[in-house]
């Protein structure tokens, strides 16, 4: 017969314990990384078993499928491979005069990445969180803080792996942050998720900043994380209020992060030095709006930081290419921080010997003065001293 | 503690277990925002039945378990399942004779309070947005219980699980 009072460890300590050691859990969440590791290995199987009737779904739905459909998507394919692949003979074209360029200035060349397709498992994550997970894990070598890319440009990074299966936070996450550049100006910005898979944000954006409504963000590789260079955004809306310390920056993922299905994972190649990743970013463009939109403490300090860059000599570019490739990383960084300004100079006169041409030097040397600012613009180019030197 | 001796461990793990994958398994969007707290009713159910066997920390493990496979901070859930699971474990006998109608009211009232702990959580780790959604479960919860209740008591008295 069943007792009606057993002895034993009462419920409230029970519950003190359970309460006490979910706290640990919770404080110490970011540095459980390997149990968090081994536990999702040991659930991945799970995962699998909850996405055999999506898949089932699938694979009947494309069963069903008729010769139409096959046919009038085939005739798409086809399509779309002849413009892809005319694109990408001008592209050849591109990449091997870039790869000659960067060999006569002596900065090391760009390596393709290791690329793996990946397909997103259906299950159910959490509703706070904008999360999917996929269908590799650490036996294909995905690492926790991986690039993620779809069709159309970054979909996020990778935050959780498991032997088989690996959890991507989306750049719309309001814990996922890209650094990134405009095209058009090369102007450094910082995408925000908002929590919508259609939005993002740029926040803490000087009103005095150039960008446009249309203007595409890449990643600008500043952040170590992702490689520079792939779309990440458009700009939907510049909104300039005066009663505000900032501009209202909206943008669109290029990414279709709604309909994610297959995505691509990629592994930064180990043989691109940071001063590679980074140079690019520093390259300003030579467009005309771009010196409109110079400040006018741009122009006062840029005269004070042209000093020490003037007195270095362009021509060594092709030897001290390696240390300036040492040297970059860091000094881009200081760039960012105020206070720093006559390290940056110092700096300054080694670094931009990767630059293509005299004028990308002048601009380097005015973002680093440029760092009293709160979101460090970079630098407009100061063309007429430019001209002078050459 | 119990005097007899355990019967139908795996009967318990397996129903637990079902719960778990219940929870993960993918919905269409409209139904997504209802998905009933399948592992939550499992949980109940067994700390009704059998309060010394299966409570808070059971609660706890399973807790931890769904936040690896929902992939939210750790704890957030154990802590949510341990408190819903400590108010059934205090008060089994009276949950007992309930109807089944006042069982599915308090059960609802439960999942409740464990999506706004879930939430709150959330709330104060990471910005979450509320939004009403999170108290959809607390109908679907509602209106399964009774099935829920029924099979797994056939379960037990099929099995003898003890």
């Amino acid at each position: 017969m069943k007792p009606i009072f057993v002895r034993g460890v009462s419920n409230q300590f029970r519950l003190t314990l359970a309460v006490i050691m979910s706290v640990m859990l919770i404080v110490a969440n970011d540095r459980l990384t390997p149990v968090r590791q081994s536990m999702a290995t040991l659930l991945s199987p799970l995962q699998y078993l909850a996405s055999v009737p999506g898949d089932m779904l699938d694979n009947f739905a494309e069963a069903i499928a008729t010769r139409n459909m096959l046919q009038r998507q085939n005739a798409e394919m086809l399509r779309q491979q002849l413009m892809m692949s005319e694109r990408l003979q001008r592209f050849e074209h591109l990449r091997q005069e870039n790869e000659r360029l960067r060999l006569l200035l002596g900065s090391p060349v760009h390596m393709d990445a290791r690329k793996m397709v990946a397909e997103v498992m259906e299950v159910a994550s959490d509703p706070f969180h904008q999360q999917v997970v996929i269908n590799r894990g650490l036996k294909n070598g995905v690492y926790v803080g991986q690039p993620v890319l779809d069709a159309q440009g970054v979909v996020g990074q990778v935050v959780d792996v498991s032997a088989i299966t690996a959890r991507v936070l989306l750049m719309s996450d309001t814990s996922h942050a890209i650094p990134v550049r405009i095209t058009r100006n090369d102007v450094r910005m910082i995408v925000n998720g908002t929590g919508e898979l259609d939005e993002v944000e740029l926040r803490h954006v000087a009103k005095s900043i150039d960008v446009k409504v249309g203007d595409l963000l890449v990643t600008s590789g500043l952040g170590r994380r992702f490689p520079e260079g792939y779309p990440v955004a458009r700009v939907t809306e510049v909104e300039r209020d005066e009663a505000q310390a900032y501009a209202r920056v909206m943008a669109q993922p290029l990414a279709a992060l709604d309909r994610i299905r297959y995505l691509l994972l990629i592994w930064p190649s180990l043989d691109v030095t940071p001063a590679d990743a980074l140079a690019p970013g520093q390259v300003p463009a030579q467009t005309p709006d771009q010196t409109s939109a110079q400040t006018p403490a741009d122009g006062a300090q840029t005269p004070a930081a042209d000093q020490p860059v003037g007195t270095a000599a362009p021509q060594t570019g092709a030897q001290s290419a390696t240390e300036t490739g040492a040297q970059a990383a860091p000094q881009t960084q200081q760039q960012a921080q105020p206070n720093t300004q006559a390290q940056s100079q110092q700096q300054s006169q080694t670094q931009p010997q990767t630059q293509a041409n005299s004028a990308a030097q002048n601009s380097t040397a005015a973002s680093a003065s440029n760092t009293a600012q709160p979101n460090p613009v970079p630098a407009e180019g100061n063309n007429t001293a430019a001209e002078e030197r050459r | 503690m119990s005097l007899q001796a355990p019967n139908g461990r795996l009967i318990v793990w397996l129903t637990l277990f079902v719960g778990l994958l219940m929870q993960i398994i993918p919905l269409p969007e409209i139904v997504e925002a209802w998905r009933p707290d399948w592992l939550l009713l499992v949980l109940i159910y067994w700390t009704m039945a059998l309060p010394h066997r299966y409570n808070i920390l059971t609660a706890w493990i399973l807790g931890v378990a769904l936040d690896v496979l929902l992939g939210s901070t750790l704890g957030v859930r154990a802590l949510g399942f341990s408190l819903v699971i400590y108010v059934v474990a205090l008060h089994f006998q009276r949950m007992r004779n309930f109807t089944i109608w006042q069982q599915s009211l308090l059960v609802a009232c439960l999942v409740g309070v464990y999506h706004l702990v879930v939430f709150w959580l959330q709330y104060v780790l990471t910005k979450a947005t509320y939004s009403h959604d999170i108290f959809w479960p607390m109908v679907s919860s509602l209106a399964i219980w009774p099935w829920v209740f029924w099979s797994l008591r056939r379960l037990r008295r099929g099995y003898k699980v003890r």
